[in-house]
Protein backbone atom coordinates (compact mmCIF):
# COMPACT_ATOMS: atom_id res chain seq x y z
CA UNK A 1 0.00 0.00 0.00
CA UNK A 2 3.31 2.04 0.93
CA UNK A 3 3.97 1.91 -3.04
CA UNK A 4 0.53 3.24 -4.03
CA UNK A 5 1.34 6.21 -1.85
CA UNK A 6 4.88 6.64 -3.48
CA UNK A 7 3.05 6.23 -6.79
CA UNK A 8 0.44 8.85 -5.94
CA UNK A 9 2.79 11.57 -4.62
CA UNK A 10 5.01 10.95 -7.59
CA UNK A 11 1.77 11.80 -9.88
CA UNK A 12 1.18 14.85 -7.56
CA UNK A 13 5.28 16.40 -8.27
CA UNK A 14 5.45 15.30 -12.05
CA UNK A 15 1.98 17.32 -12.29
CA UNK A 16 3.60 20.37 -10.45
CA UNK A 17 6.78 19.76 -12.78
CA UNK A 18 4.73 19.29 -16.24
CA UNK A 19 1.43 21.99 -16.13
CA UNK A 20 3.60 25.15 -16.04
CA UNK A 21 5.62 23.49 -19.25
CA UNK A 22 2.95 23.27 -21.23
CA UNK A 23 3.04 19.28 -21.74
CA UNK A 24 -0.88 19.17 -21.11
CA UNK A 25 -1.34 21.82 -23.43
CA UNK A 26 -2.19 25.12 -22.52
CA UNK A 27 -6.44 24.72 -21.49
CA UNK A 28 -8.41 27.88 -20.89
CA UNK A 29 -11.16 28.58 -18.74
CA UNK A 30 -12.36 27.10 -15.01
CA UNK A 31 -11.34 23.67 -13.27
CA UNK A 32 -13.20 24.11 -9.30
CA UNK A 33 -13.22 27.88 -10.16
CA UNK A 34 -10.02 28.62 -10.76
CA UNK A 35 -8.12 29.35 -13.99
CA UNK A 36 -7.10 26.05 -15.01
CA UNK A 37 -3.46 25.87 -15.58
CA UNK A 38 -3.40 27.65 -11.95
CA UNK A 39 -5.94 24.84 -11.13
CA UNK A 40 -4.06 21.57 -11.78
CA UNK A 41 -0.99 22.79 -10.15
CA UNK A 42 -3.29 23.24 -7.11
CA UNK A 43 -4.70 20.03 -8.06
CA UNK A 44 -1.26 18.01 -8.43
CA UNK A 45 0.12 19.84 -4.66
CA UNK A 46 -3.25 18.18 -3.26
CA UNK A 47 -2.58 14.66 -4.96
CA UNK A 48 0.97 14.98 -3.88
CA UNK A 49 -0.86 15.96 -0.08
CA UNK A 50 -2.62 12.47 -0.80
CA UNK A 51 0.33 10.26 -1.30
CA UNK A 52 1.85 11.90 1.84
CA UNK A 53 -1.30 10.82 3.90
CA UNK A 54 -1.05 7.37 1.95
CA UNK A 55 2.49 6.95 3.20
CA UNK A 56 1.77 8.12 6.53
CA UNK A 57 -0.38 5.97 7.60
CA UNK A 58 0.91 2.93 5.84
CA UNK A 59 4.40 3.17 6.58
CA UNK A 60 5.63 6.48 8.72
CA UNK A 61 3.37 5.83 11.38
CA UNK A 62 4.04 2.33 12.40
CA UNK A 63 7.73 3.08 12.03
CA UNK A 64 7.03 5.67 14.61
CA UNK A 65 4.82 3.56 16.79
CA UNK A 66 7.52 1.30 16.84
CA UNK A 67 10.46 3.67 18.07
CA UNK A 68 8.41 4.74 20.78
CA UNK A 69 7.40 1.51 22.00
CA UNK A 70 11.06 0.82 22.34
CA UNK A 71 11.01 4.05 24.36
CA UNK A 72 7.56 2.88 26.37
CA UNK A 73 6.18 6.07 24.91
CA UNK A 74 2.62 5.95 24.73
CA UNK A 75 1.30 7.70 21.49
CA UNK A 76 -0.50 11.42 22.40
CA UNK B 1 -11.06 57.09 18.40
CA UNK B 2 -7.90 55.47 18.85
CA UNK B 3 -6.36 56.09 15.11
CA UNK B 4 -4.55 52.79 12.77
CA UNK B 5 -1.21 54.00 13.96
CA UNK B 6 -1.45 54.06 17.16
CA UNK B 7 -3.51 50.68 17.68
CA UNK B 8 -0.70 49.03 15.66
CA UNK B 9 1.89 50.79 18.17
CA UNK B 10 -0.28 50.04 21.08
CA UNK B 11 -0.34 45.74 19.50
CA UNK B 12 3.27 45.76 19.14
CA UNK B 13 3.78 47.29 22.79
CA UNK B 14 1.24 44.71 24.45
CA UNK B 15 3.04 41.73 22.10
CA UNK B 16 6.80 42.80 23.09
CA UNK B 17 5.44 43.08 26.94
CA UNK B 18 4.19 39.11 26.84
CA UNK B 19 6.71 38.40 25.18
CA UNK B 20 8.84 39.12 28.35
CA UNK B 21 5.99 37.29 30.58
CA UNK B 22 6.43 34.46 28.56
CA UNK B 23 10.56 34.37 29.07
CA UNK B 24 9.89 34.78 32.96
CA UNK B 25 7.98 31.79 32.93
CA UNK B 26 10.28 30.13 30.53
CA UNK B 27 13.06 30.66 32.98
CA UNK B 28 11.33 29.52 35.92
CA UNK B 29 11.22 26.13 34.83
CA UNK B 30 14.18 25.79 33.16
CA UNK B 31 16.58 23.19 34.38
CA UNK B 32 20.15 25.40 33.62
CA UNK B 33 21.35 22.37 30.65
CA UNK B 34 22.26 22.70 27.43
CA UNK B 35 19.85 20.52 26.15
CA UNK B 36 17.20 21.97 28.03
CA UNK B 37 18.06 25.50 26.33
CA UNK B 38 18.61 24.26 23.24
CA UNK B 39 16.10 21.50 22.80
CA UNK B 40 13.97 22.25 25.90
CA UNK B 41 14.41 18.74 27.23
CA UNK B 42 13.19 16.97 24.29
CA UNK B 43 10.05 17.03 25.61
CA UNK B 44 7.61 19.02 22.98
CA UNK B 45 4.36 17.85 22.46
CA UNK B 46 2.89 17.43 19.08
CA UNK B 47 0.54 20.70 19.05
CA UNK B 48 3.31 23.14 20.04
CA UNK B 49 5.69 20.91 17.53
CA UNK B 50 3.51 21.95 14.61
CA UNK B 51 2.74 25.40 16.23
CA UNK B 52 6.66 25.62 16.12
CA UNK B 53 7.47 24.19 13.25
CA UNK B 54 4.79 26.28 11.42
CA UNK B 55 6.16 29.85 12.93
CA UNK B 56 9.75 28.91 12.16
CA UNK B 57 9.28 28.32 8.68
CA UNK B 58 6.58 31.48 8.16
CA UNK B 59 8.50 34.48 8.60
CA UNK B 60 7.72 38.24 7.61
CA UNK B 61 9.47 37.89 4.49
CA UNK B 62 7.02 35.00 3.19
CA UNK B 63 3.99 36.47 4.97
CA UNK B 64 4.33 40.00 3.37
CA UNK B 65 5.83 39.32 0.43
CA UNK B 66 3.89 36.17 -0.74
CA UNK B 67 0.76 38.42 -1.31
CA UNK B 68 2.69 40.83 -3.38
CA UNK B 69 4.69 38.38 -5.67
CA UNK B 70 1.41 36.36 -6.22
CA UNK B 71 -0.14 40.04 -7.23
CA UNK B 72 2.87 40.82 -9.15
CA UNK B 73 4.13 37.80 -10.90
CA UNK B 74 0.89 35.85 -10.83
CA UNK B 75 1.91 32.40 -12.21
CA UNK B 76 5.36 32.87 -11.85
CA UNK B 77 5.37 32.41 -8.48
CA UNK B 78 3.74 28.73 -8.19
CA UNK B 79 7.16 27.38 -7.87
CA UNK B 80 6.43 28.09 -3.93
CA UNK B 81 4.08 25.02 -4.11
CA UNK B 82 6.74 23.20 -4.47
CA UNK B 83 7.80 23.74 -0.72
CA UNK B 84 4.56 21.17 -0.32
CA UNK B 85 7.34 18.42 -1.13
CA UNK B 86 9.62 19.25 1.61
CA UNK B 87 8.25 16.68 4.35
CA UNK B 88 8.64 14.19 1.95
CA UNK B 89 13.06 13.88 2.34
CA UNK B 90 12.17 14.39 6.40
CA UNK B 91 9.69 11.19 5.74
CA UNK B 92 12.89 9.19 5.54
CA UNK B 93 15.35 10.82 8.01
CA UNK B 94 12.94 12.70 10.44
CA UNK B 95 12.13 9.69 13.37
CA UNK B 96 15.12 8.60 12.57
CA UNK B 97 17.40 11.47 13.93
CA UNK B 98 14.37 11.61 16.54
CA UNK B 99 15.22 8.54 18.05
CA UNK B 100 19.70 8.75 17.32
CA UNK B 101 18.90 12.30 19.08
CA UNK B 102 17.50 10.78 21.86
CA UNK B 103 19.84 7.84 22.44
CA UNK B 104 22.66 9.76 21.88
CA UNK B 105 21.78 13.16 23.39
CA UNK B 106 22.61 14.65 20.27
CA UNK B 107 21.91 18.92 20.20
CA UNK B 108 23.10 19.97 16.46
CA UNK B 109 23.36 18.26 13.30
CA UNK B 110 26.96 18.31 13.25
CA UNK B 111 26.70 16.45 16.83
CA UNK B 112 24.88 13.93 14.56
CA UNK B 113 27.64 13.19 11.73
CA UNK B 114 30.55 14.26 13.62
CA UNK B 115 29.57 10.95 15.82
CA UNK B 116 28.88 8.62 12.92
CA UNK B 117 31.80 9.70 10.39
CA UNK B 118 33.81 10.16 13.65
CA UNK B 119 35.24 13.33 11.44
CA UNK B 120 36.16 16.43 13.43
CA UNK B 121 36.62 17.88 9.72
CA UNK B 122 32.89 16.60 9.03
CA UNK B 123 31.74 18.82 12.47
CA UNK B 124 33.86 21.81 11.30
CA UNK B 125 32.19 21.85 7.42
CA UNK B 126 28.72 20.67 9.11
CA UNK B 127 28.95 24.06 11.07
CA UNK B 128 30.46 26.79 8.83
CA UNK B 129 27.50 25.70 6.22
CA UNK B 130 24.86 26.28 9.12
CA UNK B 131 26.55 29.36 9.75
CA UNK B 132 26.84 30.60 6.79
CA UNK B 133 23.31 29.55 6.13
CA UNK B 134 21.69 30.75 9.51
CA UNK B 135 23.13 34.05 9.67
CA UNK B 136 22.53 35.84 6.07
CA UNK B 137 18.63 34.10 6.87
CA UNK B 138 18.25 35.57 10.30
CA UNK B 139 19.92 39.72 9.23
CA UNK B 140 17.33 39.48 6.42
CA UNK B 141 14.30 38.62 9.00
CA UNK B 142 16.44 41.56 11.45
CA UNK B 143 15.70 43.36 7.82
CA UNK B 144 11.96 42.66 7.13
CA UNK B 145 11.08 43.32 11.01
CA UNK B 146 12.69 46.97 10.85
CA UNK B 147 11.12 47.97 7.81
CA UNK B 148 7.72 46.46 8.57
CA UNK B 149 8.27 48.32 12.17
CA UNK B 150 9.01 51.39 9.95
CA UNK B 151 5.76 51.05 8.13
CA UNK B 152 3.26 49.82 10.49
CA UNK B 153 4.02 53.29 12.57
CA UNK B 154 4.13 55.44 9.63
CA UNK B 155 7.49 56.50 10.09
CA UNK B 156 6.67 57.20 13.85
CA UNK B 157 9.10 54.31 14.88
CA UNK B 158 11.88 54.92 12.28
CA UNK B 159 14.01 51.34 10.90
CA UNK B 160 16.79 52.55 13.48
CA UNK B 161 14.62 52.07 16.34
CA UNK B 162 12.65 49.22 15.17
CA UNK B 163 15.45 47.03 14.38
CA UNK B 164 17.46 48.90 18.10
CA UNK B 165 13.72 47.40 20.41
CA UNK B 166 13.35 44.09 18.73
CA UNK B 167 17.09 42.90 18.84
CA UNK B 168 17.12 43.85 22.70
CA UNK B 169 13.83 42.43 23.50
CA UNK B 170 15.04 39.26 21.43
CA UNK B 171 18.56 38.96 23.05
CA UNK B 172 16.77 39.08 26.70
CA UNK B 173 13.72 36.95 26.24
CA UNK B 174 16.34 33.96 24.31
CA UNK B 175 19.05 34.78 26.96
CA UNK B 176 16.65 33.74 30.09
CA UNK B 177 13.95 31.48 28.18
CA UNK B 178 15.93 29.75 25.65
CA UNK B 179 14.32 27.38 23.57
CA UNK B 180 11.23 26.98 25.73
CA UNK B 181 10.51 30.98 25.52
CA UNK B 182 10.74 30.60 21.78
CA UNK B 183 8.50 27.59 21.45
CA UNK B 184 5.64 29.25 23.60
CA UNK B 185 5.76 32.18 21.52
CA UNK B 186 5.41 30.03 18.25
CA UNK B 187 2.85 28.04 19.12
CA UNK B 188 0.63 31.49 20.19
CA UNK B 189 1.58 33.41 16.78
CA UNK B 190 1.62 30.30 14.90
CA UNK B 191 -2.09 29.47 15.59
CA UNK B 192 -3.28 33.18 16.20
CA UNK B 193 -1.42 34.63 12.67
CA UNK B 194 -2.66 31.46 10.32
CA UNK B 195 -5.97 32.41 11.32
CA UNK B 196 -6.03 35.92 10.46
CA UNK B 197 -4.48 35.01 7.19
CA UNK B 198 -7.56 32.56 6.11
CA UNK B 199 -10.16 34.88 7.44
CA UNK B 200 -8.06 37.82 5.19
CA UNK B 201 -8.85 35.83 2.63
CA UNK B 202 -12.39 34.91 2.77
CA UNK B 203 -12.94 38.86 3.38
CA UNK B 204 -10.88 40.13 0.60
CA UNK B 205 -13.37 37.61 -1.58
CA UNK B 206 -16.33 39.44 0.33
CA UNK B 207 -14.71 43.06 -1.22
CA UNK B 208 -14.35 41.83 -4.62
CA UNK B 209 -18.08 40.68 -4.84
CA UNK B 210 -17.27 37.20 -4.48
CA UNK B 211 -15.49 34.57 -5.58
CA UNK B 212 -16.77 34.45 -9.35
CA UNK B 213 -16.07 38.44 -9.92
CA UNK B 214 -12.63 37.99 -8.67
CA UNK B 215 -12.10 35.60 -10.86
CA UNK B 216 -13.58 36.83 -13.83
CA UNK B 217 -11.68 40.20 -12.96
CA UNK B 218 -8.43 38.38 -12.78
CA UNK B 219 -8.75 36.42 -16.16
CA UNK B 220 -9.93 39.25 -18.67
CA UNK B 221 -7.77 41.96 -16.86
CA UNK B 222 -4.57 40.16 -16.37
CA UNK B 223 -4.52 36.68 -18.36
CA UNK B 224 -0.87 36.79 -18.05
CA UNK B 225 -0.69 36.13 -14.40
CA UNK B 226 -3.18 33.17 -14.58
CA UNK B 227 -0.77 31.03 -17.59
CA UNK B 228 2.49 29.96 -17.39
CA UNK B 229 3.07 30.66 -21.32
CA UNK B 230 6.51 32.79 -21.36
CA UNK B 231 7.26 32.41 -17.27
CA UNK B 232 8.93 29.27 -17.39
CA UNK B 233 12.70 29.15 -17.12
CA UNK B 234 15.25 26.86 -15.36
CA UNK B 235 15.05 29.23 -12.19
CA UNK B 236 11.20 28.17 -11.85
CA UNK B 237 11.96 24.51 -11.32
CA UNK B 238 15.77 25.39 -9.77
CA UNK B 239 13.49 27.40 -6.77
CA UNK B 240 11.82 24.21 -6.88
CA UNK B 241 15.30 22.69 -4.89
CA UNK B 242 14.41 25.37 -1.82
CA UNK B 243 12.26 22.86 -0.31
CA UNK B 244 15.23 20.22 0.06
CA UNK B 245 17.93 22.30 1.68
CA UNK B 246 15.14 24.22 3.87
CA UNK B 247 14.48 20.92 5.45
CA UNK B 248 18.05 20.71 6.52
CA UNK B 249 18.41 24.05 8.00
CA UNK B 250 20.00 23.58 11.59
CA UNK B 251 16.71 25.04 13.10
CA UNK B 252 14.14 22.82 11.40
CA UNK B 253 16.69 19.81 12.03
CA UNK B 254 16.73 20.59 16.19
CA UNK B 255 12.59 20.57 15.90
CA UNK B 256 12.67 16.79 15.23
CA UNK B 257 15.30 15.92 18.65
CA UNK B 258 12.68 18.81 20.58
CA UNK B 259 9.90 16.16 19.76
CA UNK B 260 8.34 14.36 23.11
CA UNK B 261 7.88 11.17 20.74
CA UNK B 262 8.67 9.89 17.26
CA UNK B 263 4.56 9.85 16.59
CA UNK B 264 4.40 13.73 17.38
CA UNK B 265 7.56 14.16 14.68
CA UNK B 266 5.53 11.91 12.00
CA UNK B 267 2.32 13.63 12.63
CA UNK B 268 3.83 17.03 12.28
CA UNK B 269 5.25 15.94 9.16
CA UNK B 270 1.71 15.68 8.01
CA UNK B 271 0.51 18.57 9.30
CA UNK B 272 2.80 20.83 7.71
CA UNK B 273 2.08 20.40 4.15
CA UNK B 274 -1.51 20.70 5.01
CA UNK B 275 -1.17 23.66 6.79
CA UNK B 276 1.23 24.95 4.14
CA UNK B 277 -0.70 24.65 1.18
CA UNK B 278 -3.77 25.87 2.84
CA UNK B 279 -2.12 29.55 3.78
CA UNK B 280 -0.40 29.60 0.56
CA UNK B 281 -3.55 29.36 -1.42
CA UNK B 282 -4.51 32.31 1.15
CA UNK B 283 -2.03 34.49 0.04
CA UNK B 284 -2.40 33.70 -3.84
CA UNK B 285 -6.39 34.64 -2.84
CA UNK B 286 -5.36 37.53 -1.09
CA UNK B 287 -2.70 38.81 -3.91
CA UNK B 288 -4.85 38.04 -6.50
CA UNK B 289 -7.90 40.09 -5.25
CA UNK B 290 -5.61 43.40 -5.31
CA UNK B 291 -6.64 43.41 -8.84
CA UNK B 292 -10.12 44.02 -8.58
CA UNK B 293 -9.74 45.87 -4.95
CA UNK B 294 -7.07 48.29 -6.19
CA UNK B 295 -8.15 48.48 -9.98
CA UNK B 296 -5.78 51.63 -10.21
CA UNK B 297 -2.41 49.69 -8.82
CA UNK B 298 -0.94 49.24 -5.66
CA UNK B 299 2.18 52.12 -4.98
CA UNK B 300 4.29 49.89 -3.36
CA UNK B 301 3.68 46.51 -4.64
CA UNK B 302 6.01 45.18 -1.54
CA UNK B 303 2.97 45.58 0.73
CA UNK B 304 -0.03 44.18 -0.71
CA UNK B 305 -1.19 43.51 2.09
CA UNK B 306 -1.07 46.88 3.63
CA UNK B 307 -2.59 48.60 0.66
CA UNK B 308 -5.54 45.97 0.83
CA UNK B 309 -6.32 46.74 4.73
CA UNK B 310 -5.46 50.74 5.25
CA UNK B 311 -8.47 52.04 3.84
CA UNK B 312 -11.25 48.81 4.00
CA UNK B 313 -10.50 47.43 7.69
CA UNK B 314 -7.39 49.30 9.20
CA UNK B 315 -7.69 47.59 12.38
CA UNK B 316 -7.80 44.02 11.34
CA UNK B 317 -5.05 45.03 8.69
CA UNK B 318 -3.21 46.01 12.14
CA UNK B 319 -3.61 42.90 13.54
CA UNK B 320 -2.85 40.71 10.69
CA UNK B 321 0.75 42.42 10.16
CA UNK B 322 1.51 42.91 13.82
CA UNK B 323 0.86 39.01 13.65
CA UNK B 324 3.04 38.98 10.43
CA UNK B 325 6.11 40.69 12.11
CA UNK B 326 5.62 38.49 14.94
CA UNK B 327 5.92 35.10 12.53
CA UNK B 328 9.80 36.76 11.94
CA UNK B 329 10.96 37.52 15.20
CA UNK B 330 9.47 33.31 15.73
CA UNK B 331 12.29 32.83 12.72
CA UNK B 332 14.87 34.92 13.76
CA UNK B 333 15.06 33.50 17.28
CA UNK B 334 15.13 30.27 16.50
CA UNK B 335 17.44 30.92 13.73
CA UNK B 336 19.69 32.58 16.80
CA UNK B 337 19.27 29.94 19.16
CA UNK B 338 20.63 27.88 16.68
CA UNK B 339 23.32 29.44 15.44
CA UNK B 340 24.06 29.74 18.91
CA UNK B 341 23.94 25.82 19.31
CA UNK B 342 26.67 25.57 16.41
CA UNK B 343 29.00 27.73 18.09
CA UNK B 344 28.92 26.23 21.29
CA UNK B 345 28.45 22.55 20.38
CA UNK B 346 30.27 21.86 17.32
CA UNK B 347 32.79 24.96 16.97
CA UNK B 348 33.69 25.00 20.59
CA UNK B 349 34.20 21.08 20.35
CA UNK B 350 36.38 20.97 18.07
CA UNK B 351 39.02 23.08 21.00
CA UNK B 352 37.23 21.35 24.05
CA UNK B 353 37.56 19.06 26.09
CA UNK B 354 35.14 17.63 28.41
CA UNK B 355 31.61 17.58 29.82
CA UNK B 356 29.65 19.68 27.34
CA UNK B 357 27.02 19.91 29.85
CA UNK B 358 28.74 21.99 32.42
CA UNK B 359 27.83 25.20 33.81
CA UNK B 360 30.74 27.22 31.84
CA UNK B 361 29.36 25.87 28.92
CA UNK B 362 25.33 26.29 29.23
CA UNK B 363 26.50 29.89 30.11
CA UNK B 364 28.79 29.98 27.17
CA UNK B 365 25.80 28.73 24.62
CA UNK B 366 23.58 31.72 26.47
CA UNK B 367 26.37 34.67 25.83
CA UNK B 368 27.21 33.20 22.10
CA UNK B 369 23.08 33.54 21.61
CA UNK B 370 23.65 37.40 22.95
CA UNK B 371 26.61 38.11 20.83
CA UNK B 372 25.38 36.58 17.60
CA UNK B 373 22.16 39.00 17.90
CA UNK B 374 24.60 41.91 18.92
CA UNK B 375 26.51 41.55 15.53
CA UNK B 376 23.21 40.59 13.88
CA UNK B 377 22.20 43.93 15.15
CA UNK B 378 24.99 46.30 13.54
CA UNK B 379 24.50 44.18 10.22
CA UNK B 380 20.98 44.90 9.86
CA UNK B 381 21.79 48.51 10.33
CA UNK B 382 23.90 48.53 7.33
CA UNK B 383 21.35 46.88 5.42
CA UNK B 384 18.24 48.88 5.28
CA UNK B 385 18.67 49.23 1.23
CA UNK B 386 19.56 45.55 0.52
CA UNK B 387 17.33 43.00 -1.09
CA UNK B 388 16.22 40.63 2.15
CA UNK B 389 15.05 38.01 -0.76
CA UNK B 390 18.22 37.25 -2.21
CA UNK B 391 19.94 37.09 1.44
CA UNK B 392 16.99 34.68 2.36
CA UNK B 393 17.71 32.36 -0.46
CA UNK B 394 21.64 32.64 -0.01
CA UNK B 395 20.60 31.39 3.57
CA UNK B 396 18.21 28.66 2.63
CA UNK B 397 20.17 26.91 -0.43
CA UNK B 398 23.98 26.33 1.73
CA UNK B 399 21.89 23.31 3.46
CA UNK B 400 21.40 21.58 0.31
CA UNK B 401 25.01 20.62 0.82
CA UNK B 402 24.32 18.32 3.43
CA UNK B 403 22.06 16.18 2.08
CA UNK B 404 24.37 13.36 0.18
CA UNK B 405 25.74 13.02 3.90
CA UNK B 406 23.09 12.53 5.74
CA UNK B 407 21.11 10.35 3.36
CA UNK B 408 24.53 8.01 3.09
CA UNK B 409 24.38 8.15 7.11
CA UNK B 410 21.12 6.20 7.07
CA UNK B 411 21.13 4.23 3.37
CA UNK B 412 23.88 4.20 1.56
CA UNK B 413 26.91 1.20 3.17
CA UNK B 414 30.05 2.24 1.07
CA UNK B 415 29.83 6.27 2.76
CA UNK B 416 33.20 7.25 4.35
CA UNK B 417 34.21 10.28 6.44
CA UNK B 418 36.50 11.52 3.84
CA UNK B 419 33.65 11.17 1.43
CA UNK B 420 31.23 13.26 3.74
CA UNK B 421 33.88 16.16 4.35
CA UNK B 422 34.88 16.23 0.84
CA UNK B 423 31.31 16.54 -0.24
CA UNK B 424 30.19 19.41 2.30
CA UNK B 425 33.78 21.26 1.95
CA UNK B 426 33.89 20.45 -2.13
CA UNK B 427 29.91 21.54 -2.38
CA UNK B 428 30.39 24.90 -0.42
CA UNK B 429 33.52 25.95 -2.14
CA UNK B 430 31.93 25.37 -5.59
CA UNK B 431 28.56 27.05 -4.26
CA UNK B 432 31.12 30.16 -3.48
CA UNK B 433 32.37 29.66 -6.37
CA UNK B 434 29.33 29.97 -8.50
CA UNK B 435 27.47 32.96 -6.25
CA UNK B 436 30.98 34.48 -6.05
CA UNK B 437 31.51 34.65 -2.30
CA UNK B 438 32.51 36.56 -0.45
CA UNK B 439 31.99 40.44 -1.44
CA UNK B 440 31.81 39.43 -5.42
CA UNK B 441 35.25 37.66 -5.40
CA UNK B 442 35.74 36.16 -9.05
CA UNK B 443 37.73 33.09 -7.97
CA UNK B 444 40.62 34.18 -10.24
CA UNK B 445 38.05 33.33 -12.90
CA UNK B 446 36.83 29.82 -12.10
CA UNK B 447 33.18 30.66 -11.99
CA UNK B 448 33.39 31.40 -15.87
CA UNK B 449 33.49 27.55 -15.50
CA UNK B 450 30.13 27.02 -14.12
CA UNK B 451 27.72 28.74 -16.71
CA UNK B 452 23.98 29.63 -16.75
CA UNK B 453 21.35 28.30 -16.90
CA UNK B 454 21.64 26.25 -13.78
CA UNK B 455 22.38 28.51 -10.57
CA UNK B 456 24.80 28.12 -7.00
CA UNK B 457 22.19 26.31 -5.47
CA UNK B 458 22.51 23.05 -8.62
CA UNK B 459 25.93 23.11 -8.80
CA UNK B 460 26.48 23.32 -5.08
CA UNK B 461 23.85 19.94 -4.90
CA UNK B 462 26.00 18.18 -7.95
CA UNK B 463 29.80 18.81 -6.65
CA UNK B 464 28.93 17.73 -3.41
CA UNK B 465 27.38 14.21 -4.61
CA UNK B 466 30.05 13.65 -6.87
CA UNK B 467 32.32 14.24 -4.42
CA UNK B 468 30.44 12.21 -2.04
CA UNK B 469 30.26 9.53 -4.31
CA UNK B 470 34.20 9.38 -6.07
CA UNK B 471 36.11 10.12 -2.58
CA UNK B 472 33.82 7.45 -0.95
CA UNK B 473 34.48 4.76 -2.98
CA UNK B 474 38.26 5.15 -3.41
CA UNK B 475 38.66 5.76 0.34
CA UNK B 476 38.21 3.36 3.36
CA UNK B 477 35.06 3.58 5.94
CA UNK B 478 36.23 0.88 8.24
CA UNK B 479 36.81 3.45 10.94
CA UNK B 480 32.95 3.84 11.13
CA UNK B 481 31.73 0.26 10.24
CA UNK B 482 30.85 0.15 14.08
CA UNK B 483 28.14 2.72 14.05
CA UNK B 484 26.91 1.96 10.63
CA UNK B 485 26.13 -1.54 12.83
CA UNK B 486 25.41 0.86 15.96
CA UNK B 487 22.71 2.60 13.98
CA UNK B 488 21.22 -0.23 12.24
CA UNK B 489 20.79 -1.60 15.85
CA UNK B 490 18.96 1.05 17.27
CA UNK B 491 16.81 2.01 13.95
CA UNK B 492 16.14 -1.11 13.24
CA UNK B 493 15.47 -3.33 10.07
CA UNK B 494 13.01 -0.80 8.51
CA UNK B 495 15.24 1.84 8.40
CA UNK B 496 17.04 0.44 5.48
CA UNK B 497 13.62 -0.20 3.51
CA UNK B 498 11.22 2.68 3.97
CA UNK B 499 8.95 1.78 0.87
CA UNK B 500 8.53 -2.04 1.92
Amino acid sequence: MARIGWLVMAIGFLMQVFVPLGIFGRPSGLVFGVPTQLALVFVGTWILVGGLVIVYFTWLMPYARALDRSFNIQDS
Amino acid sequence: MMSAVNFTILLLAVYLVGLKFLSYFAHRISTGSSEDYFLASRNIGLFALIGTTMASIFSTGTVVSSPSEFYRQGSGYFWVFFFAFMPVVYFFLATKMWRLGKVKGYITPGDMLGDFYKSKTVVFWCAAIGLLALLPYAVAQLVAIGKTFEALTNGKITYFWGVTVVSISLALYMYFGGVRAVVWTDVVQGFIFAILLIVAGFMVVSWSGGWGPLITHLTDNTAAKTSFVGKIKWNYYELGLLPLSFSFLPYIWQRMYMARSASDVAKNLLAVPIIFVVLFFATWVIGSSAHTILPGGVKDADNVLGALFSDNAPYFGAMLLVAAFAAGMSTVDSQLLSAGSLITHDLGGLVRQGDRESAGIFLFGKWSTVVLTAALYVWALNLKTSSILNLIILGISLTIMYLPCVFGMFYWKKATPAGAAWSMGGGLIVFCIKQQIPFGFKWFGLSSLLPPPLGAISYGLLASIVFFVIVSLVTSNTRIAHMQREYDELLGETAAAPAD
